[in-house]
Protein backbone atom coordinates (compact mmCIF):
# COMPACT_ATOMS: atom_id res chain seq x y z
CA UNK A 1 0.00 0.00 0.00
CA UNK A 2 1.32 3.64 -0.87
CA UNK A 3 0.93 4.70 2.83
CA UNK A 4 3.38 2.48 3.97
CA UNK A 5 6.32 3.00 1.41
CA UNK A 6 9.72 3.55 2.33
CA UNK A 7 10.25 7.01 1.84
CA UNK A 8 7.24 7.65 4.40
CA UNK A 9 9.00 4.86 6.91
CA UNK A 10 12.31 7.03 6.64
CA UNK A 11 10.74 10.00 7.21
CA UNK A 12 9.11 8.98 9.99
CA UNK A 13 12.24 7.92 11.66
CA UNK A 14 13.70 11.63 11.18
CA UNK A 15 11.37 12.79 12.93
CA UNK A 16 10.75 9.98 15.92
CA UNK A 17 13.11 9.67 18.65
CA UNK A 18 13.50 5.90 18.32
CA UNK A 19 13.22 5.45 21.97
CA UNK A 20 9.59 6.40 21.59
CA UNK A 21 9.88 4.42 18.28
CA UNK A 22 10.87 1.41 20.13
CA UNK A 23 8.23 2.07 22.35
CA UNK A 24 5.52 2.72 19.88
CA UNK A 25 6.50 -0.72 18.57
CA UNK A 26 6.71 -2.81 21.84
CA UNK A 27 3.25 -1.37 22.05
CA UNK A 28 1.99 -2.24 18.78
CA UNK A 29 2.94 -5.66 19.47
CA UNK A 30 1.21 -5.93 22.88
CA UNK A 31 -2.07 -4.92 20.94
CA UNK A 32 -1.85 -7.51 18.45
CA UNK A 33 -0.77 -10.17 20.50
CA UNK A 34 -1.73 -13.48 19.79
CA UNK A 35 -1.57 -16.74 21.70
CA UNK A 36 -1.08 -19.25 19.03
CA UNK A 37 2.13 -16.80 17.71
CA UNK A 38 4.38 -16.84 21.22
CA UNK A 39 8.16 -16.49 20.82
CA UNK A 40 8.93 -16.82 24.86
CA UNK A 41 12.35 -14.75 25.36
CA UNK A 42 12.11 -13.17 29.20
CA UNK A 43 12.20 -16.74 30.68
CA UNK A 44 15.86 -15.80 32.10
CA UNK A 45 17.44 -18.34 34.27
CA UNK A 46 17.43 -16.41 37.96
CA UNK A 47 15.24 -19.59 38.75
CA UNK A 48 16.03 -21.85 41.21
CA UNK A 49 15.69 -25.61 40.94
CA UNK A 50 13.85 -26.87 43.49
CA UNK A 51 13.53 -30.67 45.64
CA UNK A 52 9.95 -31.71 45.85
CA UNK A 53 7.71 -34.84 46.39
CA UNK A 54 4.94 -35.59 43.42
CA UNK A 55 1.62 -35.63 44.81
CA UNK A 56 -0.58 -38.49 43.79
CA UNK A 57 -3.87 -37.76 45.29
CA UNK A 58 -5.33 -34.73 44.13
CA UNK A 59 -2.98 -34.21 40.52
CA UNK A 60 -4.75 -34.75 37.52
CA UNK A 61 -3.26 -36.84 34.82
CA UNK A 62 -4.46 -34.71 32.49
CA UNK A 63 -1.25 -33.55 29.89
CA UNK A 64 0.01 -30.31 30.86
CA UNK A 65 0.51 -26.92 29.05
CA UNK A 66 3.93 -26.58 28.02
CA UNK A 67 6.22 -23.84 29.92
CA UNK A 68 6.37 -21.59 26.97
CA UNK A 69 2.13 -21.25 27.00
CA UNK A 70 2.84 -21.27 31.03
CA UNK A 71 5.18 -17.94 30.98
CA UNK A 72 3.40 -16.34 28.00
CA UNK A 73 -0.09 -16.21 28.61
CA UNK A 74 -1.24 -14.42 31.84
CA UNK A 75 -3.38 -12.05 33.53
CA UNK A 76 -1.39 -10.21 35.58
CA UNK A 77 -2.64 -6.58 35.66
CA UNK A 78 0.56 -5.24 37.71
CA UNK A 79 2.83 -6.52 34.39
CA UNK A 80 0.07 -4.68 32.14
CA UNK A 81 -3.29 -6.14 31.26
CA UNK A 82 -2.53 -7.43 27.75
CA UNK A 83 -1.96 -11.48 27.46
CA UNK A 84 1.66 -11.28 26.97
CA UNK A 85 2.38 -7.81 28.77
CA UNK A 86 3.31 -10.19 31.72
CA UNK A 87 6.06 -12.23 30.13
CA UNK A 88 7.30 -8.91 28.42
CA UNK A 89 7.06 -7.07 31.85
CA UNK A 90 8.25 -9.92 34.22
CA UNK A 91 11.55 -8.23 35.08
CA UNK A 92 9.82 -4.82 36.56
CA UNK A 93 8.72 -7.06 39.55
CA UNK A 94 11.12 -6.70 42.09
CA UNK A 95 10.65 -10.16 43.57
CA UNK A 96 13.78 -10.99 45.60
CA UNK A 97 14.87 -10.14 49.21
CA UNK A 98 10.82 -10.61 49.39
CA UNK A 99 8.86 -10.10 52.77
CA UNK A 100 5.71 -12.23 53.36
CA UNK A 101 3.65 -11.25 56.64
CA UNK A 102 1.40 -13.41 58.20
CA UNK A 103 -0.61 -11.58 61.04
CA UNK A 104 -3.72 -10.59 62.58
CA UNK A 105 -6.00 -12.89 64.61
CA UNK A 106 -3.38 -15.16 65.02
CA UNK A 107 -0.90 -16.52 68.62
CA UNK A 108 2.00 -16.38 66.27
CA UNK A 109 2.92 -13.59 63.79
CA UNK A 110 5.02 -14.26 61.15
CA UNK A 111 7.29 -13.22 58.31
CA UNK A 112 9.10 -15.14 56.40
CA UNK A 113 11.12 -14.16 53.20
CA UNK A 114 12.19 -15.91 49.87
CA UNK A 115 14.25 -18.25 51.38
CA UNK A 116 11.65 -19.74 54.61
CA UNK A 117 9.02 -20.48 51.69
CA UNK A 118 11.27 -22.92 49.76
CA UNK A 119 13.06 -24.46 53.01
CA UNK A 120 10.60 -24.18 56.15
CA UNK A 121 7.56 -26.72 54.31
CA UNK A 122 8.08 -29.84 52.17
CA UNK A 123 7.77 -28.95 48.80
CA UNK A 124 5.18 -31.07 46.71
CA UNK A 125 4.47 -31.16 43.07
CA UNK A 126 0.65 -30.84 42.30
CA UNK A 127 -0.89 -30.85 38.91
CA UNK A 128 -4.01 -28.98 39.12
CA UNK A 129 -6.50 -27.28 36.25
CA UNK A 130 -6.63 -23.54 36.51
CA UNK A 131 -9.74 -22.16 34.78
CA UNK A 132 -9.85 -18.42 34.36
CA UNK A 133 -12.99 -16.10 34.75
CA UNK A 134 -12.64 -15.10 30.93
CA UNK A 135 -13.12 -18.62 29.90
CA UNK A 136 -9.89 -20.09 29.19
CA UNK A 137 -7.84 -22.93 31.11
CA UNK A 138 -4.55 -24.96 31.31
CA UNK A 139 -3.32 -27.38 33.61
CA UNK A 140 -0.10 -26.35 35.47
CA UNK A 141 2.48 -28.81 37.56
CA UNK A 142 2.85 -26.37 40.75
CA UNK A 143 5.15 -26.88 43.07
CA UNK A 144 4.64 -25.24 46.73
CA UNK A 145 2.77 -26.66 50.07
CA UNK A 146 -0.80 -26.50 51.35
CA UNK A 147 -1.98 -23.71 52.88
CA UNK A 148 -3.11 -25.17 55.60
CA UNK A 149 0.28 -25.97 56.69
CA UNK A 150 1.22 -22.62 57.28
CA UNK A 151 -1.83 -21.93 58.93
CA UNK A 152 -0.97 -24.54 61.52
CA UNK A 153 2.02 -22.39 62.05
CA UNK A 154 0.18 -19.35 63.15
CA UNK A 155 -2.55 -20.77 65.19
CA UNK A 156 -5.73 -19.00 64.57
CA UNK A 157 -7.10 -17.47 67.32
CA UNK A 158 -10.47 -19.07 67.75
CA UNK A 159 -12.72 -15.76 66.25
CA UNK A 160 -10.95 -15.96 63.11
CA UNK A 161 -13.42 -16.57 60.40
CA UNK A 162 -11.44 -15.10 56.84
CA UNK A 163 -8.11 -15.35 55.35
CA UNK A 164 -7.10 -12.23 53.41
CA UNK A 165 -4.28 -11.71 51.15
CA UNK A 166 -2.42 -8.63 49.47
CA UNK A 167 -0.07 -8.24 46.77
CA UNK A 168 2.57 -5.98 45.98
CA UNK A 169 2.09 -2.10 45.74
CA UNK A 170 4.70 -0.85 43.99
CA UNK A 171 3.62 2.12 41.85
CA UNK A 172 7.06 2.95 41.32
CA UNK A 173 8.36 0.03 39.42
CA UNK A 174 4.87 -2.02 38.20
CA UNK A 175 3.28 -0.37 34.80
CA UNK A 176 0.08 -1.66 35.67
CA UNK A 177 0.26 0.21 38.81
CA UNK A 178 0.87 3.45 37.05
CA UNK A 179 -2.80 3.52 36.21
CA UNK A 180 -5.53 3.06 38.34
CA UNK A 181 -7.20 -0.41 36.57
CA UNK A 182 -7.85 -1.60 39.55
CA UNK A 183 -8.04 -0.30 43.31
CA UNK A 184 -4.21 -1.25 44.01
CA UNK A 185 -3.37 -3.20 45.93
CA UNK A 186 -4.82 -6.55 44.28
CA UNK A 187 -6.56 -8.00 47.83
CA UNK A 188 -8.22 -11.62 47.99
CA UNK A 189 -10.18 -13.67 50.63
CA UNK A 190 -10.93 -17.13 51.55
CA UNK A 191 -13.30 -18.72 53.93
CA UNK A 192 -11.20 -19.96 56.90
CA UNK A 193 -12.72 -23.72 55.85
CA UNK A 194 -11.56 -22.95 52.15
CA UNK A 195 -8.64 -21.69 53.60
CA UNK A 196 -7.65 -25.12 55.09
CA UNK A 197 -9.01 -27.35 52.57
CA UNK A 198 -6.21 -30.05 51.52
CA UNK A 199 -6.54 -28.46 48.06
CA UNK A 200 -5.55 -25.01 48.02
CA UNK A 201 -1.97 -23.97 47.82
CA UNK A 202 0.56 -21.99 48.26
CA UNK A 203 2.69 -22.36 45.45
CA UNK A 204 6.56 -21.02 45.25
CA UNK A 205 7.54 -23.13 41.99
CA UNK A 206 6.32 -24.21 38.73
CA UNK A 207 7.62 -27.01 36.28
CA UNK A 208 10.56 -27.73 38.84
CA UNK A 209 11.99 -24.16 39.48
CA UNK A 210 11.05 -21.55 41.59
CA UNK A 211 8.10 -19.03 40.03
CA UNK A 212 8.51 -17.02 37.27
CA UNK A 213 8.20 -13.42 37.93
CA UNK A 214 5.05 -13.62 35.34
CA UNK A 215 3.27 -16.05 37.09
CA UNK A 216 3.12 -14.29 40.70
CA UNK A 217 6.94 -15.31 41.82
CA UNK A 218 7.91 -15.67 44.60
CA UNK A 219 4.80 -16.92 46.45
CA UNK A 220 1.01 -16.92 45.13
CA UNK A 221 -2.07 -18.57 46.22
CA UNK A 222 -3.50 -21.47 43.91
CA UNK A 223 -7.46 -22.02 44.60
CA UNK A 224 -8.02 -24.45 41.76
CA UNK A 225 -11.76 -24.77 41.87
CA UNK A 226 -12.30 -21.25 41.75
CA UNK A 227 -11.76 -18.70 39.29
CA UNK A 228 -8.05 -17.97 38.30
CA UNK A 229 -8.14 -14.40 40.08
CA UNK A 230 -8.86 -15.42 43.51
CA UNK A 231 -5.65 -17.17 43.21
CA UNK A 232 -3.27 -14.29 44.33
CA UNK A 233 -0.18 -13.67 42.89
CA UNK A 234 3.40 -11.97 44.79
CA UNK A 235 1.72 -11.75 48.25
CA UNK A 236 3.05 -9.76 50.49
CA UNK A 237 0.54 -10.12 53.46
CA UNK A 238 -1.82 -13.08 54.83
CA UNK A 239 -3.63 -11.80 57.71
CA UNK A 240 -6.83 -13.66 60.03
CA UNK A 241 -9.67 -11.76 59.98
CA UNK A 242 -13.46 -12.27 61.67
CA UNK A 243 -14.88 -10.77 58.94
CA UNK A 244 -15.37 -10.78 54.76
CA UNK A 245 -12.23 -9.50 53.40
CA UNK A 246 -12.34 -6.93 50.48
CA UNK A 247 -11.71 -8.76 47.71
CA UNK A 248 -10.29 -6.69 44.49
CA UNK A 249 -12.71 -7.56 41.26
CA UNK A 250 -15.59 -7.94 43.88
CA UNK A 251 -14.98 -4.33 44.81
CA UNK A 252 -14.65 -3.82 41.26
CA UNK A 253 -18.25 -5.13 39.70
CA UNK A 254 -19.81 -7.08 42.61
CA UNK A 255 -22.60 -8.15 40.10
CA UNK A 256 -19.96 -9.88 37.94
CA UNK A 257 -17.47 -11.68 40.48
CA UNK A 258 -18.79 -12.94 43.48
CA UNK A 259 -16.73 -13.33 46.91
CA UNK A 260 -16.72 -17.12 46.27
CA UNK A 261 -16.39 -17.11 42.52
CA UNK A 262 -16.66 -20.65 42.23
CA UNK A 263 -16.31 -22.22 38.84
CA UNK A 264 -19.61 -22.74 38.12
CA UNK A 265 -20.52 -23.76 33.87
CA UNK A 266 -24.41 -23.27 35.78
CA UNK A 267 -24.25 -19.68 36.64
CA UNK A 268 -22.82 -17.33 33.80
CA UNK A 269 -20.60 -14.17 33.88
CA UNK A 270 -23.62 -11.25 33.19
CA UNK A 271 -22.07 -10.26 30.30
CA UNK A 272 -20.58 -13.91 29.13
CA UNK A 273 -20.96 -17.50 29.48
CA UNK A 274 -19.01 -19.89 31.85
CA UNK A 275 -20.62 -23.13 30.31
CA UNK A 276 -17.30 -23.88 28.14
CA UNK A 277 -13.53 -23.33 28.24
CA UNK A 278 -10.95 -23.06 26.01
CA UNK A 279 -8.56 -25.10 26.75
CA UNK A 280 -4.89 -23.26 25.57
CA UNK A 281 -2.90 -25.35 23.11
CA UNK A 282 -6.32 -27.05 22.29
CA UNK A 283 -8.13 -26.52 19.06
CA UNK A 284 -12.23 -25.78 19.79
CA UNK A 285 -14.05 -25.24 23.51
CA UNK A 286 -14.68 -28.14 26.14
CA UNK A 287 -17.46 -28.23 28.94
CA UNK A 288 -16.23 -26.26 32.67
CA UNK A 289 -16.95 -28.53 35.05
CA UNK A 290 -18.53 -27.69 38.16
CA UNK A 291 -15.84 -26.65 40.88
CA UNK A 292 -13.81 -26.64 37.85
CA UNK A 293 -13.64 -30.68 38.36
CA UNK A 294 -12.73 -30.76 41.98
CA UNK A 295 -16.14 -31.41 43.59
CA UNK A 296 -15.64 -34.62 45.20
CA UNK A 297 -12.96 -32.31 47.78
CA UNK A 298 -14.63 -29.30 47.86
CA UNK A 299 -18.66 -29.54 47.78
CA UNK A 300 -19.00 -29.90 51.51
CA UNK A 301 -17.93 -26.43 51.76
CA UNK A 302 -21.07 -25.60 49.89
CA UNK A 303 -23.86 -27.55 51.25
CA UNK A 304 -27.49 -25.67 52.25
CA UNK A 305 -25.69 -22.35 50.23
CA UNK A 306 -27.42 -21.65 47.17
CA UNK A 307 -24.84 -20.76 44.95
CA UNK A 308 -26.41 -18.98 42.40
CA UNK A 309 -27.07 -15.91 44.81
CA UNK A 310 -23.52 -16.83 46.44
CA UNK A 311 -21.68 -16.71 43.05
CA UNK B 1 -6.74 -9.42 16.82
CA UNK B 2 -9.04 -8.91 13.53
CA UNK B 3 -11.37 -7.05 15.38
CA UNK B 4 -8.73 -4.20 16.23
CA UNK B 5 -8.28 -3.78 12.22
CA UNK B 6 -12.15 -3.73 11.85
CA UNK B 7 -12.06 -0.80 14.16
CA UNK B 8 -9.53 0.83 13.00
CA UNK B 9 -9.98 0.15 9.06
CA UNK B 10 -13.66 1.71 9.42
CA UNK B 11 -12.42 5.29 9.90
CA UNK B 12 -9.63 4.77 7.27
CA UNK B 13 -12.66 4.68 4.79
CA UNK B 14 -12.69 8.94 5.33
CA UNK B 15 -9.15 9.39 6.60
CA UNK B 16 -6.99 8.09 3.17
CA UNK B 17 -10.21 8.48 0.61
CA UNK B 18 -7.34 10.36 -1.72
CA UNK B 19 -5.36 7.52 -1.56
CA UNK B 20 -7.51 4.55 -2.33
CA UNK B 21 -10.92 4.11 -2.86
CA UNK B 22 -13.56 4.08 -0.21
CA UNK B 23 -14.91 1.11 -1.73
CA UNK B 24 -11.93 -1.42 -1.62
CA UNK B 25 -11.68 -0.36 1.73
CA UNK B 26 -15.19 -0.78 2.83
CA UNK B 27 -14.74 -4.50 0.65
CA UNK B 28 -11.56 -5.47 2.72
CA UNK B 29 -13.58 -4.40 6.14
CA UNK B 30 -15.94 -6.62 5.21
CA UNK B 31 -13.76 -9.58 4.12
CA UNK B 32 -12.03 -8.98 7.45
CA UNK B 33 -15.03 -8.94 9.34
CA UNK B 34 -16.14 -12.57 8.15
CA UNK B 35 -12.96 -13.94 8.74
CA UNK B 36 -13.22 -12.61 12.14
CA UNK B 37 -16.96 -14.44 12.38
CA UNK B 38 -15.59 -17.78 10.62
CA UNK B 39 -12.69 -18.04 13.47
CA UNK B 40 -15.86 -17.79 16.08
CA UNK B 41 -17.74 -20.35 14.36
CA UNK B 42 -14.31 -22.64 14.05
CA UNK B 43 -13.67 -22.07 18.10
CA UNK B 44 -16.78 -23.22 18.64
CA UNK B 45 -16.83 -25.96 16.51
CA UNK B 46 -19.34 -25.14 13.83
CA UNK B 47 -21.57 -26.68 17.08
CA UNK B 48 -24.90 -25.34 16.58
CA UNK B 49 -26.30 -25.44 19.86
CA UNK B 50 -23.12 -23.48 21.15
CA UNK B 51 -23.50 -20.81 18.76
CA UNK B 52 -27.73 -21.13 18.70
CA UNK B 53 -27.16 -20.51 22.86
CA UNK B 54 -24.74 -17.51 22.76
CA UNK B 55 -26.39 -15.96 20.42
CA UNK B 56 -30.11 -16.09 22.33
CA UNK B 57 -27.80 -14.84 25.76
CA UNK B 58 -25.15 -12.77 24.65
CA UNK B 59 -25.05 -9.31 24.01
CA UNK B 60 -21.35 -8.75 22.89
CA UNK B 61 -22.54 -11.04 20.02
CA UNK B 62 -25.89 -10.12 19.21
CA UNK B 63 -24.43 -6.59 18.61
CA UNK B 64 -21.80 -8.16 16.34
CA UNK B 65 -24.29 -10.56 14.49
CA UNK B 66 -26.05 -6.80 14.17
CA UNK B 67 -23.36 -5.56 12.53
CA UNK B 68 -22.31 -8.07 10.14
CA UNK B 69 -26.64 -8.15 9.32
CA UNK B 70 -26.19 -4.30 8.49
CA UNK B 71 -22.64 -4.68 6.41
CA UNK B 72 -24.22 -6.83 3.67
CA UNK B 73 -27.09 -4.10 2.07
CA UNK B 74 -23.68 -2.16 1.94
CA UNK B 75 -21.85 -5.02 -0.06
CA UNK B 76 -24.41 -5.42 -1.93
CA UNK B 77 -25.11 -2.11 -2.96
CA UNK B 78 -21.38 -1.34 -3.56
CA UNK B 79 -21.41 -1.49 -7.77
CA UNK B 80 -21.32 0.98 -9.88
CA UNK B 81 -24.58 0.09 -11.63
CA UNK B 82 -26.68 0.08 -8.33
CA UNK B 83 -25.23 3.18 -6.75
CA UNK B 84 -26.41 4.96 -9.67
CA UNK B 85 -29.91 3.59 -9.84
CA UNK B 86 -30.12 4.15 -6.35
CA UNK B 87 -28.77 7.78 -6.62
CA UNK B 88 -30.08 9.34 -3.13
CA UNK B 89 -31.04 6.75 -1.60
CA UNK B 90 -27.69 5.07 -1.50
CA UNK B 91 -26.09 7.72 0.24
CA UNK B 92 -29.09 7.44 2.92
CA UNK B 93 -28.79 3.68 3.21
CA UNK B 94 -24.42 3.59 3.30
CA UNK B 95 -24.81 5.76 6.63
CA UNK B 96 -25.43 2.83 8.20
CA UNK B 97 -21.67 2.52 8.44
CA UNK B 98 -22.18 4.58 11.78
CA UNK B 99 -24.90 2.33 13.14
CA UNK B 100 -21.92 -0.44 12.43
CA UNK B 101 -19.42 1.53 13.94
CA UNK B 102 -21.55 1.54 17.31
CA UNK B 103 -22.47 -1.67 17.04
CA UNK B 104 -18.74 -2.72 16.69
CA UNK B 105 -17.65 -0.38 19.48
CA UNK B 106 -19.85 -2.38 21.86
CA UNK B 107 -19.09 -5.41 20.25
CA UNK B 108 -15.44 -4.66 21.46
CA UNK B 109 -16.88 -2.56 24.79
CA UNK B 110 -19.05 -5.35 26.53
CA UNK B 111 -16.17 -8.24 26.88
CA UNK B 112 -13.67 -5.64 28.80
CA UNK B 113 -12.85 -6.17 32.33
CA UNK B 114 -11.63 -3.18 34.07
CA UNK B 115 -8.60 -1.86 31.44
CA UNK B 116 -10.82 0.54 28.88
CA UNK B 117 -7.18 2.22 27.63
CA UNK B 118 -7.48 0.62 24.13
CA UNK B 119 -11.07 1.13 24.30
CA UNK B 120 -11.04 5.05 24.53
CA UNK B 121 -8.18 5.43 22.49
CA UNK B 122 -10.33 4.26 19.51
CA UNK B 123 -13.23 6.07 20.85
CA UNK B 124 -10.88 9.42 20.71
CA UNK B 125 -9.34 8.33 17.40
CA UNK B 126 -13.00 8.04 15.85
CA UNK B 127 -14.36 11.05 17.16
CA UNK B 128 -11.19 12.81 16.22
CA UNK B 129 -11.89 12.13 12.60
CA UNK B 130 -15.57 12.62 12.40
CA UNK B 131 -15.25 15.79 13.81
CA UNK B 132 -12.65 16.43 10.82
CA UNK B 133 -14.57 15.49 8.22
CA UNK B 134 -17.41 17.15 9.44
CA UNK B 135 -15.84 20.52 9.33
CA UNK B 136 -13.52 19.59 6.02
CA UNK B 137 -17.57 19.22 4.37
CA UNK B 138 -18.86 22.00 5.85
CA UNK B 139 -16.33 24.44 4.99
Amino acid sequence: MKIFNKYNLDKENEITDEKYFLNRRKIMASAFAFPFLINSNSLVASQKKLSFNKDLEYSTNEKTNTIKQITSYNNFYELGTGKRDPMLNADKLKSHEWKLTIDGLVENSLILDSDDLIKKFQLEERIYRLRCVEAWSMVVPWIGFELRSLINLAKPLYNAKYVSFESILDKENLPGQKRNILNWPYKEGLRMDEAINPLTMIAVGLYGKTLPNQNGSPVRLIVPWKYGFKSIKSIVKISFVDQKPTCTWNEQAPNEYGFYSNVNPYVDHPRWTQKRERRIGEFGKRDTLLFNGYSKFVDNLYTNMDLKKNF
Amino acid sequence: MSMIIIILSVPLLYFVKNFIDRRSLGLITFVVTLFHFFLYLLDNSFNFKYIMSDLISLWFIQAGYLALLLFIPLVLTSTDKLRNKLGNKWFTLHRLIYLILVLSLLHYYLIIKADYFLFNLYLAILLAILIIKRRVYSS
